[in-house]
């Protein structure tokens, strides 16, 4: 009787036991939909990465050569799909009406007029269709001989109120061309216009670098059988030399934004690099192997430099930090890779490699991440635009050796120089 | 001692689950914002339906230009070399491109008629509405919430239009309160991702995207947009 009560009591204990893990369930279950009655929805990477955009002849004299220049500007970033002029309902002198442009899905409307006078005034207006505002309204003045420049100024207040970054639209290009039979320091315009020769020369002229206020060169130059460092002031339009000695010596980058610059040297047998201080002409080595040690490029931080050595047998890109410590390999791909350049973030270095021909590449500064961006023919001597989006280099792809640009993952090669003129070791200027 | 008590005990489990249940219910329809229970907050990171769009419009092409663009050269250089180097090679590969081409295209036709039948049924009128919902009634409620809102996030990721610019590592959310007719009306910034022009581009979206698809009934949701 006794054992019988027992197994009762263990099975209303049981039962007991079962409704209150239902009835707690039902309490949690019911807890929980209030808790989270707010539902939140995602939206990952937009549909469209292109700005729909407009942009109308300008009226009056040369509207037309600064709307195209514009245009052309706009165009090459790949963040705008211009609309086609043929496409448009209003003329460019009827005021704006947001109606006219919705149906065309145009976001973006840029109209402007120019008057010709002493100089040239021009004013630009730019619409946001959806909110059918002007949001940007403003009147560029200059000389007639500088519509060019006036055209990109435009160009990077437009870019600049639509994506909140700056242009580059303003920003040179310092390359190494033919000037009767020897080599000379040229300039141009970031699409390749209004190239001119600096009249600075030498046997051999190698690939310029900017100093980070975009205000002098430095470059090497071999003149009378000696490699010096030259080093170009544009305020003042001076050279002078900054540092020779026997053997070759080839320019690096400024080390910051003091005096201070990184050559590689060969003075002591084989090419080492060493630290220039121009003003008390000490120089200080930071690297002594048996090889080359050749092409520094100083980080965006200063901190570090990228150069290549053959120390592990075959010319590779390595980095150390600027006292010669902490030297990591980070190419590892190809038995020839050269001339690293550092993006304006630091966070990628492009140089050339060897493969089928001498192609570009990107990597990121620890090695991991290498891209291939080029294919064709032999490409050389990249560098980043300032705003790290593009990259300028030269290539033979089509012959003779140009000055070539593109978007910074490949998109939009193209030849900025005449196909006429051998260029070579291109460098986008910082500003 | 005996049976009873057992029994006792089922049946007082039995009425208090009832009445529990009971009551649940009367609270659910006498609250007005909360209409019916999502245990899950929903990530749509990549939804069915979402993905077969994208791999249609944005994804694929964006996946195909991006290869173009990473070696553009590659593609010229190939078709330059492939007739010089390997003439036998040339047809196949014709052919084969050929099939790829057929084939994806036959996708695509499928995928653009599923696309559309789903956005008949969603946009028809309450009638087929309620058979849907009784459809889906075995799938229970939770399912065709998440149709729904599988449904209006393609609807707003559609007319989203933002430049490759900027910072990556941002995000902005925005509350939105859908009306019955599907009108969304932006209540407000919860939070801003710091980029004014990011945020301009989230709130476009919503405005260009209004109205959508008409909700089971009238409802706020937070819509968050990433990069």
């Amino acid at each position: 009787m006794k054992k019988k009560c027992k197994v009762k009591n263990a099975e209303l204990k049981i039962t007991l036991k079962v409704t209150v893990f239902f009835l707690l369930l039902t309490v949690c279950s019911l807890l929980s939909a209030f808790a989270e009655a707010k539902v939140y929805i995602d939206i990952t990477s937009p549909a469209f990465t292109r700005l729909p955009i407009a942009i109308q002849d300008f009226t009056g004299p040369s509207g037309d050569e600064i709307s195209g220049i514009i245009r052309a500007d706009l165009d090459f970033t790949g963040l705008f799909s211009s609309v086609d002029k043929a496409a448009h309902l209003e003329r460019p002198g009827q005021p704006f009406k947001p109606g006219n442009w919705t149906p065309l899905g145009v976001e973006t409307v840029v109209k402007g007029s120019t008057t010709e006078g002493k100089e040239l005034v021009v004013t630009v207006s730019l619409y946001d269709v959806l909110d059918g505002k002007e949001i940007l309204r403003k009147e560029y003045r200059a000389g007639k001989a500088l519509v060019r420049p006036l055209s990109h100024t435009i160009a990077n207040d437009i870019y600049h109120a639509l994506t909140g970054e700056m242009g580059v639209f303003r920003s040179r290009i310092a390359f190494v061309a033919d000037d009767k039979g020897e080599k000379a320091i040229y300039l141009m315009d970031w699409d390749g216009n209004r190239a001119a020769n600096t009249g600075m020369k030498g046997n051999v002229v190698l690939s310029p670098h900017w100093s980070k206020d975009g205000t002098k060169l430095l470059y090497s130059s071999e003149r009378n059988r000696q490699w010096g460092i030259y080093l170009l002031d544009f305020t003042s339009m001076t050279e002078k030399r900054v540092f020779s000695s026997r053997g070759t010596n080839m320019a690096g980058d400024f080390l910051g934004d003091g005096q201070e610059f990184l050559i590689s040297s060969s003075k002591g047998g084989t090419p080492d690099l060493f630290i220039v201080n121009p003003s008390n002409n000490s120089t200080v080595k930071l690297t002594s192997s048996y090889g080359i040690d050749v092409s520094p490029s100083v980080s965006p931080d200063t901190q570090h430099i990228a150069f290549v050595s053959d120390r592990g047998g075959s010319p590779q890109v390595y980095t150390m930090r600027k006292d010669g410590t902490d030297v990591r390999r980070i190419t590892f791909e190809g038995s020839y890779n050269t001339s690293p350049a550092w993006s304006p973030k630091g966070d990628r270095i492009v140089f050339s490699g060897r493969r089928v021909g001498n192609q570009i590449f990107v990597v990121n500064p620890d090695g991991s991440g290498l891209v291939q961006l080029t294919s064709q023919g032999n490409n050389e001597d990249p560098s980043f635009s300032p705003d790290g989006r593009y990259i300028v280099f030269s290539s033979d792809r089509e012959g003779i050796k140009a000055v070539y640009i593109m978007r910074a993952n490949g998109e939009a090669q193209r030849r900025i120089t005449p196909k006429s003129m051998k260029a070579s070791g291109p460098r986008w200027s910082p500003n | 001692m005996r049976g009873p008590t057992l029994q006792k005990a089922t049946i007082i489990s039995f009425t208090l689950h009832l009445t529990v249940f009971a009551i649940a219910l009367i609270i659910m329809k006498q609250s007005g914002n909360v209409h019916l229970p999502s245990p899950y907050t929903v990530n749509l990171v990549s939804p069915g339906v979402l993905k077969d769009i994208s791999r249609e419009t944005g994804a694929d092409t964006g996946k195909v230009s991006t290869q173009l663009a990473a070696a553009p050269d590659v593609s010229k250089k190939a078709a330059k070399e492939t007739p010089k180097d390997k003439p036998k090679d040339t047809a196949k590969e014709k052919e084969m491109v050929a099939k790829r081409i057929s084939a994806i295209e036959a996708k695509k036709k499928v995928e653009r008629r599923v696309r559309l039948r789903s956005v008949i049924a969603l946009k028809a009128g309450p009638g087929k509405q309620g058979s849907k919902q009784q459809q889906s009634a075995s799938h229970g409620k939770g399912a065709l919430q998440d149709d729904y809102y599988t449904a209006i996030t393609k609807e707003i990721w559609q007319q989203w239009v933002y430049p490759d610019v900027g910072k990556k590592d941002i995000e902005a959310v925005i509350a939105i309160r859908i009306l019955r007719d599907g009108t969304a009306i932006i209540q407000r910034i919860e939070k801003s991702s710091g980029n004014a022009l990011f945020d301009k581009s989230a709130m476009r979206a919503l405005a260009k995207a209004s109205p959508l698809t008409p909700p089971p009934d009238e409802m706020e949701i937070g819509v968050r947009f990433f990069p």
